[in-house]
């Protein structure tokens, strides 16, 4: 994104912001709530992956995901690279379907918690759980979206 | 357990531009105490501290290996690799090396 001031392009790149010494805090803290960035730049809002999680897992591409954690059989941690602004953000995960349980697979955030206590969906990462009527298992192709 | 890095990210850390990773450090804190104290359901970052992620100094280019120490800091909650056991906790390898069978991987125990 390029940033313009009376017409002249300053900026080229978000992540340029961080460069930038006259950048306060407060300043900074405007454009994360203005939502600049969104892949992974300065002040993103979204975080984003593609991955397999068969085998050995392997991050097909992504935005603001720094890395994924394969904690057993369909169950991920999606780690972002950047923190999100706050816990309540909206969450998208759809997984291909796979032939053997293709009737009844279902992806679900894990651990979700309202109250006190563990919550697997935080600002920094989210667990994923890929899960059939009978068994947890790994999908080839998971796709994940959240959005602040 | 197995934590692989984005190839993304890891150009961003080859090219210098995290953090410190107090940054990401001070931000787990703050949002382990919301869970503690129930207070998670409406939690939101300190906008300064949040601000860090881009307006701390970076701490200039790390090599591969520094690069997966600094994910293994960030990713990895602290308990496991701060603390020192009487074994190997984790050990960095390529990913090649990673047993692609569950099965297999599930049976590794890291020699000391």
């Amino acid at each position: 994104m390029a940033i313009k001031v009376n017409g002249t392009t300053v900026i080229d790149d978000s992540r340029a912001l961080s460069n930038i010494a006259s950048v306060d805090a407060t300043t900074a803290a405007s454009i994360t709530a203005a939502g600049v960035g969104g892949g992974g730049g300065a002040g993103s809002t979204t975080a984003w992956v593609n991955f397999n999680g068969r085998g050995t897992v392997s991050i097909r591409n992504d935005g603001n995901v720094g890395s994924i954690t394969d904690v057993g059989t369909g169950r991920f941690n999606v780690n972002f690279s950047t923190s999100l602004a706050s816990a309540n953000y909206s969450l998208n995960y759809t997984i291909n379907s796979y032939s053997s349980v293709n009737a009844s697979v279902g992806s679900q955030v894990e651990g979700y918690s309202g109250a006190a206590g563990a919550t697997l969906m935080t600002t920094s990462a989210v667990r994923v759980t890929t899960a059939s009527a009978s068994a947890n298992f790994d999908a080839s192709h998971n796709l994940i979206l959240a959005t602040l | 357990m197995v934590l692989v890095p984005s190839d993304n990210w890891l150009e961003e850390a080859k090219a210098g531009l995290l953090p410190p990773i107090s940054v990401y450090w001070a931000l787990q804190d703050d949002e382990q105490q919301a869970i503690a104290e129930g207070r998670h359901d409406t939690f939101k970052h300190d906008p300064e501290k949040h601000a860090a992620q881009w307006t701390a100094p970076r701490i200039g280019p790390l090599t591969e290996e520094e690069a997966i120490e600094y994910l293994i800091m960030k990713d990895i909650p602290r308990h496991i690799w701060s603390v020192e056991y009487n074994r190997p906790m984790f050990k960095i390898v390529k990913t090649e090396d990673v047993p692609s069978d569950r099965q297999f991987r599930n049976a590794w125990r890291l020699a000391a």
